[in-house]
């Protein structure tokens, strides 16, 4: 067992020069007297508070009891965690289906009833294709120039060759 | 005893917390003192008895954070302390129980303040002393009457005060030598009179 040292201000109180109320003290009959009365008096304190407060074994047994029982009814910390657990666990497991259940058919739905999204659709559908039908002859005409040009690039070749 | 009683429990106690199989133990070792503080800080029997049910009911369900940081009976102490001062505002607040507690507090202190030894007359004499200090104490700023009360009802030394209050030994001090000085004018005015 550790042994509890002087404190700072013990040392101090301790070491600190005897004030000069002690040297009036020593002269003065009046102030010692009351000085004893205060003492005194004060001393007799700790034993009136004591007295005060007897009471037989049944009072302490009493409280006692009213104490323990109190403590019974109190929940307990680990059942209450495990039932908190429990409800969490619940909780979660009831959110999980509710958005697996909304999930599988909010797409249906929002595809049907919505008009923008159609004509997205539709815009893209008409991105993915080969041509536009607006621009078709101008896609025919460019099939015909550039397969004149293909002919003009290997004719030289052919009459070069051939006299 | 009780002392070795004390630091026993407290190396016993500190490690993990307070096990609550220990705690029947510990209540049977400091419900009187927890009592006899809550008595003297109240001066009211009845709440003090409540309160120190409710002092050891707050500390088992704060056994867990308890890790011998202070003494275990000043651990008590602190949240009996605290108690008495909640106790006391919400009386303030109340101005018809207030009333009632003034009325029956002085003659009840009066009655069972008294020093069992002596001669009648000393008994008597003593009586009307402790309840003049006693009136006076109970008229004190709430810090200087519960610092007064447990350095003289409870023959605490400062350090224990500190420790207990979280105040410093100035503060202590300071508190102490106002609320003697009150006594100190209440036994003059007694002897004049």
């Amino acid at each position: 067992m550790a042994i509890e040292h002087l404190s700072d201000d013990q040392w101090a109180e301790m070491l600190m020069p005897r004030d000069a109320g002690s040297e009036h003290l020593s002269e003065c009959a009046h102030c010692r007297g009351q000085r004893d009365q205060l003492q005194t008096l004060l001393s007799t304190l700790p034993q009136a508070a004591r007295s005060a407060t007897e009471h037989p074994d049944v009072f302490w047994e009493a409280q006692r009891l009213a104490i323990q029982s109190r403590i019974s009814v109190l929940p307990n910390p680990a059942k209450r965690t495990a039932r908190l657990a429990w409800g969490a666990a619940l909780v979660l497991i009831f959110i999980a289906s509710l958005i697996l259940r909304t999930g599988s058919h909010a797409p249906i739905q929002g595809v049907a009833s919505d008009p923008d999204r159609e004509l997205m659709v539709q815009v893209e559908q008409a991105l993915d294709g080969d041509v536009p039908q607006a621009l078709q002859p101008a896609s025919l005409l460019a099939d015909e120039i550039n397969q004149a040009a293909h002919e003009v690039s290997t004719s030289p070749k052919s009459k070069e060759k051939t006299p | 005893m009780d002392n070795a009683l004390t630091l026993q429990a407290t190396t016993a106690d500190v490690a993990q917390g307070i096990a609550s199989e220990d705690f029947d133990q510990i209540v049977r070792r400091h419900q009187r003192r927890v009592y006899r503080v809550l008595y003297l800080l109240l001066g009211d029997p009845d709440a003090a008895d409540t309160l120190t049910q409710e002092c050891f009911l707050r500390a088992y369900r704060k056994r867990e954070s308890f890790r011998g940081e202070c003494r275990l009976d000043t651990w008590l102490l602190r949240i009996a302390l605290n108690l008495a001062r909640d106790h006391r505002r919400s009386r303030r607040t109340n101005f018809w129980r207030r009333l009632v507690c003034l009325d029956d507090a002085t003659p009840d202190s009066r009655e069972k303040f008294s020093d069992p030894r002596g001669s009648p007359e000393r008994i008597i004499l003593v009586q009307r002393q402790l309840a003049a200090v006693w009136s006076v104490a109970r008229g004190l700023p709430s810090q200087q009457r519960a610092i007064f009360l447990l350095r003289f009802g409870e023959d605490m030394t400062l350090s224990e005060i500190c420790a207990l209050t979280g105040l410093k030994i100035g503060s202590v001090k300071t508190h102490l030598f106002r609320a003697i000085r009150a006594v100190r004018g209440a036994m003059k005015e007694q002897q004049w009179q």
